[in-house]
């Protein structure tokens, strides 16, 4: 295990370095650069400034020096900093991480606490009315584009329809709140309904469809029919026999969600204004600003990998019947 | 006995019930007006500190928390804020004329911290943005501003201008265009990536369809490239360089290049051999709170250079050491200054500040700004719902008139202080005639009324008519009219032959045009250039148009693939449009060459007589127009939208281009609250006390 786990992070090193230099090359390969797009407004400008200003921002280096000098540094633990924020990358990073987290986190427990249930009722009974619908909604979800699916909660929910539940913004300004309070919690938690909600809806159809198709499988295998054969009531066998089984993707697939949910989180926090890492990704990308753009994909990158070797694990964990 | 389950059952609809009723306190709580105005605003970049603040929305608030000597009037004037600004002429040893500049503050000013405001403070603030290291927004500062002493502190060298003088002379020498070895050339090419031209991508297109590779064998290099990798980026870069500098050297400038690296060279060494210019010569004390400030020549703009902003010397310069200005730069989130307001925090996407009741002119009567970054898409709907109570949307048609329909919002509109244009660059479309030709294609109109109503108009010149200078009078130079188009054509030396305009080699006239209408023509000259495109069809040309997302029509521009372009100047509050005209200023994208015109632009900067001024920038506009490199579009009118339920509009000052509610935010009020529902739920501190206490009468407002 020591040894299969050594091997997978030593392999995920390298993968890293090759999506650093895939990522690094697309991001340069932009059209424009910081510079350029920073200073078109200023008359001001003159081209001794903006030529001295490349250089002190690194852009005057080619591809390949640029790319040498990131790895060099960010294998020191310097990811450089934000052009726009003029800020280290690792400290945007760490400031905004928890907020998306926090925001990720919570989707994916909503999200996990509705496919699954709704997953094993589909699939405990396939073809009737119950099971069409539920596979209708999940496939709505999937093919739902976020931003279209979040102007139409506002619209529903917002002032301009029932008025229950603000649009956008993680707080309500108006209110001054001296310290962390139940109320200011229930604030964040009545700004978070509406961006929550979307992310459940539109990514939950992938992990129900995945629990239905495993539940199906499980409930045709030979176990099953052999415990409802021992007479076990339909509750246990269901429950105790097939669930369980059923677990094991489930739990490998939700590991590798993770990191997908901080990449979805660019559109909509930008779309619900939510201070947190997608919503400067989303900026720093139509601005080229490529050390945070850099940052943010190789820790996504990280913890895709990171992610996929966890899964890998606990894979074993929750089936003793595999060993590494 | 009730079970387990029915125990957690009854848990959570208790707590259920308790949500809703929190939560529904919350609701109203959060909706009344109250002493805290709240500012819907867009990203902001937390850039929150006096030297480094770039984004207009950390402007936003970085303009409560500072004070400035002067500050601009509804007119477009300096007014005095913190302090006063006069100037006297004097003579220099040699006889020339310089200008002294008398900066002097009012006494009794206090930073939030208590500590006094003093002329050091002022000081302080030039010596930074003239820091060698130091690279913020006003970097520009020691190489565009004449004020004595200043390069030399810049440099960190007495006798710089010797210094600069030899190195410019040995890099002409070395570098310049007709000496320069083949060696340097090419390194130069590679160092730039041929000036940002190439894209790194060895199967990458340098046209629609045309890859490097076609280009290289076209230019007669097909035996070399077959001799290297084509997919290694660094061969073909070398390869190209190679071919530019063989057939293409002209079009570059090594010279520049190396002037600014062995400028660049020289400053650090100096640097490193210790500080020996340790002040700026032309900067004098005077007193605690007076200075002066020697300007070696005219400068219009001089009051403006000098104007700085009262930045605690104290407070940011406590490590700051010349050279090396990034014990400043750290402190990007909590700054100190002198303004109406007093920084709290930023959080949550909300910055927010408190009165700060030593301010100087009086205590303000809000106790809390609040600025909530709200999605564009959304603001309408933070406006109508109360959830914000000012904003700057774009304004359109549409949105003025669902203001219209709710009397809970009223709104101001001002003329922006910028222009849209067409420009044509003259290096591809070479014949003034054919320039002509393309701008009387131009229906301009109907185009920008279409998109914006009655919020734009058409303007004669390129120079927005928020200036004072903007020529008055001025007529259409080339009205829509296809068949003087033509002529103009035939005076470029276009033919019209079997339906085609071709020229004397044959070949058909084709320009493009790039337009950032994001992909679906949204933009206020897209219907001029579908128009224009099908009368030149007509008459026998060819304009093909590029709808491209912003950066893509940077890059077009910059790298000259752009035939014309269409774009806007904001923030022009000077009529000093040298970087634009000048046959060698930075922002010339048109490749406009003109030595009256030359002439012109240096002497408009040094006109102080306005009239005199305006008829030169008259004059110079003329000849702009007669290029026939740009053709102005549209002045169009930002947008302020008031939520007149909360906000006690008698406060609002009237508004203009140069003057908004910001200029006096420290005397605009929140309706006094009658409704009971305010947010003073037990723990929330905004207390509507605050907005009742005390409304003095002052009429100095603009």
């Amino acid at each position: 295990m020591r040894q299969y786990i050594f091997r997978r992070v030593m392999i995920s090193f390298i993968v890293l370095i090759g999506v650093s230099i895939l990522l690094y090359a697309l991001v340069r390969l932009m059209p424009s650069d910081f510079i350029d797009m920073t200073t078109a407004g200023n008359v001001k400008m003159s081209d001794e400034v903006r030529e001295s200003l490349k250089e002190a921002y690194g852009l005057d280096k080619g591809i390949v020096e640029g790319y040498i000098s990131w790895i060099w540094s960010a294998l020191h633990g310097d990811l450089g900093i934000s052009f726009i924020y003029r800020k280290p990358v690792t400290e945007i990073i760490a400031k905004y991480a928890p907020i998306t987290f926090a925001v990720a986190f919570i989707a994916l427990v909503f999200e996990v606490l509705v496919a699954v249930p709704l997953g094993i009722a589909a699939a405990k009974r396939q073809y009737s009315k119950m099971d069409y619908i539920i596979v209708s909604f999940a496939f709505m979800g999937i093919s739902l584009p976020i931003f279209f699916f979040a102007q139409i909660l506002k619209r529903v929910f917002g002032f301009y329809g029932l008025d229950i539940l603000p649009v956008s913004g993680m707080l309500t300004a108006r209110a001054t709140y001296v310290s962390f309070t139940f109320t200011k919690l229930l604030d964040y938690a009545r700004h978070l309904v509406l961006p929550i909600s979307c992310f459940v809806i539109t990514s939950v159809g992938g992990l129900l469809r995945y629990t239905r198709t495993n539940m199906l499988e499980a409930l045709n295998a030979d176990y099953v029919r052999t415990a409802r054969a021992k007479g076990l009531p339909e509750k246990k066998v269901i429950n105790k026999h097939a669930f369980r089984n059923t677990l094991i993707p489930v739990v490998t697939m939700v590991g590798g969600m993770l990191p997908s949910l901080f990449s979805g989180a660019a559109i909509t926090e930008s779309l619900f204004g939510l201070d947190g890492l997608g919503k400067i990704a989303l900026e720093a990308s139509y601005r080229a600003d490529i050390p945070y753009l850099m940052g943010f994909n190789m820790f996504l990158a990280i913890l895709t990998l990171a992610g996929t070797l966890i899964a890998d694990i606990l894979y074993a964990v929750v089936d003793p019947r595999v060993k590494y | 006995m009730l079970s387990k389950k029915k125990i957690v059952a009854l848990l959570l609809v208790l707590a259920l019930t308790l949500t809703v009723v929190a939560t529904s306190c919350n609701l109203t709580g959060g909706k009344g007006p109250s002493g805290t105005l709240v500012i819907g605003t867009s990203d902001f970049e937390e850039k929150f500190n006096p030297f480094f603040v770039e984004n207009a929305y950390d402007m936003q608030v970085m303009d409560q928390i500072f004070v400035s000597v002067q500050k601009i009037n509804a007119d477009n004037t300096l007014i005095d804020w913190g302090g006063n600004i006069s100037y006297e002429q004097v003579q220099a040893q040699d006889g020339h004329t310089q200008v002294k500049y008398t900066v002097k503050l009012k006494p009794g000013m206090k930073f939030t911290d208590g500590e006094p405001v003093t002329i050091d403070d002022v000081i302080f603030y030039y010596k930074v943005i003239s820091d060698p290291g130091y690279d913020g927004p006003s970097s520009t500062f020691p190489l565009t501003v004449d004020i004595v002493g200043l390069k030399e502190y810049y440099y960190d060298d007495a006798s710089y201008s010797e210094k600069i003088a030899q190195i410019t002379k040995d890099v002409e020498a070395e570098y310049a265009a007709d000496v320069i070895s083949e060696k340097d050339f090419i390194d130069y090419l590679v160092a730039t990536n041929l000036e940002g031209w190439w894209d790194g991508d060895p199967a990458g297109f340098v046209d629609t369809d045309y890859t490097w590779s076609d280009y290289i064998k076209d230019e007669g290099f097909g035996d070399e490239l077959a001799k290297i990798d084509a997919k290694n980026a660094q061969a073909m870069l070398n390869l190209l360089a190679k071919v530019e500098y063989e057939k293409y050297a002209s079009a570059y400038d090594p010279q520049t290049y190396y002037q600014n690296k062995a400028e660049k060279e020289y400053i650090k060494g100096n640097l490193d051999n210790g500080i020996t210019v340790a002040d700026i010569s032309g900067i004098t004390k005077v007193d605690d709170l007076t200075c002066t400030v020697l300007f070696d020549s005219v400068d219009i703009y001089g009051d403006r250079n000098v104007n700085a902003i009262l930045v605690p010397e104290h407070y940011y310069g406590k490590d700051f050491k010349k050279g090396d200005v990034s014990s400043i730069k750290a402190n990007m989130g909590s700054p100190i200054g002198s303004g109406p307001f007093k920084w709290v925090s930023f959080a949550d996407n909300i910055a927010t500040c408190t009165a700060n009741k030593d301010y100087f002119e009086g205590t303000p009567k809000l106790e809390f700004v609040k600025w909530q970054y709200v999605p564009d898409a959304d603001i309408m709907t933070a406006l109508a719902s109360g959830e914000i109570d000012i904003a700057n949307p774009s304004a359109d048609k549409e949105l003025i008139e669902t203001i219209d329909k709710n009397q809970n919002l009223a709104y101001d509109l001002m003329d922006n202080n910028g222009y849209g244009y067409l420009a044509i660059n003259s290096k591809n479309v070479t014949d003034v005639n054919v320039r002509r030709g393309l701008l009387s294609l131009m229906n301009r109109g109907p185009s920008v009324k279409g998109y914006y109503g009655n919020i734009a108009d058409v303007i004669e010149r390129p120079m927005t008519t928020t200036l004072a200078e903007y020529p008055d009078g001025a007529t259409v130079k080339y009205p829509y009219d296809p068949a003087k188009a033509l002529e103009f054509f035939k005076q470029g030396g276009y033919t019209q032959k079997d339906g085609k305009l071709v020229n004397a080699s044959g070949k058909q006239l084709s320009v493009n045009v790039y337009i950032g209408g994001e992909g679906i023509g949204d933009h206020p000259g897209y219907a001029m250039l579908t128009q224009a495109a099908a009368d030149l069809k007509d008459l026998g040309g060819e304009l093909i148009i590029q709808d491209v997302q912003f950066s893509v029509l940077q890059a077009a521009m910059n790298d000259g693939s752009a035939d014309m372009f269409v774009l806007a100047w904001g923030e022009s509050n000077t009529c000093d449009q040298s970087t634009i005209y000048m046959t060698n200023g930075g922002q010339n994208r048109t490749g406009i060459s003109n030595k009256d015109l030359d002439k012109l632009l240096t002497e408009i900067p040094k006109t102080i007589d306005l009239a005199e001024r305006k008829a030169k920038v008259a004059q110079a506009l003329d000849i702009v127009m007669d290029e026939a490199v740009e053709l102005p579009l549209y002045q169009r009118k930002n947008m302020l939208v008031y939520n007149v339920a909360a906000v006690d509009q008698t406060t609002l000052p009237e508004t203009s281009t140069y003057w908004t509610y910001e200029k006096v935010l420290w005397k605009v009020a929140m309706k006094p609250v009658t409704d009971a529902s305010t947010p003073s739920a037990k723990d929330t501190s905004a207390s509507a006390a605050d907005t009742s206490s005390s409304f003095e009468t002052d009429t100095s407002a603009g």
